[in-house]
């Protein structure tokens, strides 16, 4: 649709050209087709804005030499604004051709981006597999040695005996966490809806039994369904219970809550404990691979855990983030997008 | 070995220390003495069709059950299975994979060419020796097969 405005000031450049054929209205047309090309006017719309002023030019002043006069020196400013129209699309069909290019090097540049992602994927699975069998090895052979030569060690060679095993076995630990960390970011996503409060109970029925010293009071609110990789949820949801079930080992009471609350495009999923809680200033460092808060001599582990939550998460598309304060417990939130027509 | 001897268990797996702590882990159930074992995929082929080094063995005394990696030189795992269960004479032999490789694509394969169990061998010992153990126990005590 070609806005009326373009018309009447062509219709108005066209009649004084017609009365003064002179240079200055040259110029004009130079100005009116620069705006044309502006505001987007096609270059075949160029050619019925001229059809429609020569017709109102004709209709106003129905002598036929005004008509006649209008097509012969029109058609160079026609001429001029056929130019600026075949500028206008050689323009639009380059900046066209850019887009294009734009993308197919965006895509190149993700395709790039992915294989390397890959690469460095595959390589951190290839050096941890082939870890596992010397660690496999220095354990196996130390706890025969510890089994049948132990009772001819002293003390102290027991005792050094044992830091060997105990560094294989988390050795050992950090390796499979780290396969399992490489794994989850290659694995493909099977989404399905989970139903989060029976996935809940199950996983703290089978922490409950782990630690059967314990007493903890739990608070299972209900907690809404997610839609996910069953697999995946699961992982998130044990990993932030065993944490809580771990920190709050020193608390004589020790209270874990979890549930959920509805945002806008997300459901936010929160476990919340009283224990040791962290320092906020740290906060940020939680769920990067290998960052711990807390000495792994008090806190067994392998600062794995909340990078696979974070991994998981992120593959979902939802976020992650925790808030505590030293002795005082904290809460891990995640979030997972909503399908679209819960939002 | 002698023609005539039965082996329960023909283990393919070229790393030595993983040799040693398998047949530990069998000896637990005082297995470990039915065990033949190769170094690589070449020779468990030798062995099952009698080629090569093992020509003159009895061919109709197969193992009760074969233990084998994927990683190994010359024939890899999965070409040894494949033959394995492409062979009449062989392919009621149970495999079971024995392997560190959690690579979702060896384990499809494997079972796609018919492995009877895909096992991860563990890091810490005394998950191996369990599940090297129950392994044993189930498949030559638990499990029916032909004599």
């Amino acid at each position: 649709m070609i806005k009326p405005i373009f018309i009447d000031s062509y219709y108005t450049l066209l009649l004084a050209y017609v009365s003064h054929p002179d240079e200055k209205y040259l110029a004009t047309a130079v100005d009116l087709g620069q705006q044309l090309v502006k505001d987007n006017v096609q270059p075949e719309d160029i050619a019925e804005i001229h059809e429609t002023a020569i017709k109102r030019l004709g209709q106003e002043y129905p002598d036929a030499t005004v008509g006649e006069t209008a097509q012969l020196v029109s058609a160079p400013l026609m001429e001029m604004l056929m130019a600026y129209g075949l500028a206008f699309r050689a323009q639009t069909e380059s900046n066209k051709k850019l887009m294009t290019d734009l993308q197919s090097h965006r895509d190149h540049l993700e395709e790039l981006v992915d294989e390397r992602t890959k690469d460095i994927e595959s390589f951190s699975y290839s050096v941890s597999h082939d870890l596992r069998a010397p660690v496999r090895a220095i354990s196996g052979f130390s706890r025969i040695l510890n089994e049948e030569y132990g009772h001819l060690l002293d003390q102290e060679g027991k005792r050094l005996l044992d830091v060997i095993i105990d560094n294989t076995q988390y050795m050992g630990q950090l390796i499979d966490d780290l396969l399992t960390l490489s794994h989850l970011g290659r694995k493909e996503i099977d989404i399905v809806e989970i139903h989060i409060t029976e996935l809940v109970k199950n996983v703290v029925a089978e922490l409950t039994n782990e630690v059967p010293e314990r007493e903890i009071r739990w608070k299972m609110n209900e907690i809404a369904n997610s839609r996910g990789d069953v697999t995946m949820i699961r992982i998130v949801w044990i990993n932030l219970l065993s944490n809580a079930v771990k920190y709050t080992r020193s608390m004589k009471k020790a209270m874990i809550e979890a549930g959920s609350r509805d945002g806008d495009n997300e459901v936010v999923y929160y476990v919340k404990d009283n224990g040791i809680g962290f320092d906020m200033e740290y906060s940020h460092k939680l769920f990067e691979v290998f960052q711990r808060l807390h000495s792994s001599k008090e806190y067994s582990g392998t600062g794995v855990g909340l990078a696979i939550v974070n991994r998981i998460i992120q593959r979902h598309g939802g976020r992650v983030w925790a808030e505590g304060k030293v002795n005082q417990g904290a809460t891990f939130y995640f979030t997972l997008p909503k399908k679209e027509d819960e939002r | 070995m002698k023609k005539s001897d039965r082996v329960d268990f023909l283990l393919v797996e070229d790393n030595p220390n993983d040799v040693e702590l398998i047949l530990r882990a069998l000896d637990t159930h005082n297995l470990a003495g039915k065990v033949f074992v190769v170094q690589d995929g070449a020779k468990a082929l030798d062995f099952l069709f009698a080629k090569g080094e093992y020509h003159d063995r009895e061919t109709r005394q197969v193992p009760k059950l074969i233990l084998l990696d994927l990683k190994l030189p010359k024939v890899d795992g999965l070409e040894v299975l494949r033959q394995i269960k492409a062979d009449e004479r062989t392919k009621i032999i149970p495999v079971v994979i024995l392997t560190s490789s959690q690579e979702e694509k060896d384990m499809v394969e494997s079972y796609r060419l018919g492995a009877n169990s895909y096992i991860f061998k563990p890091i810490d010992y005394d998950q191996f020796v369990m599940t090297i153990s129950e392994m044993a126990l189930y498949w030559l005590a638990l499990n029916k097969l032909p004599t």
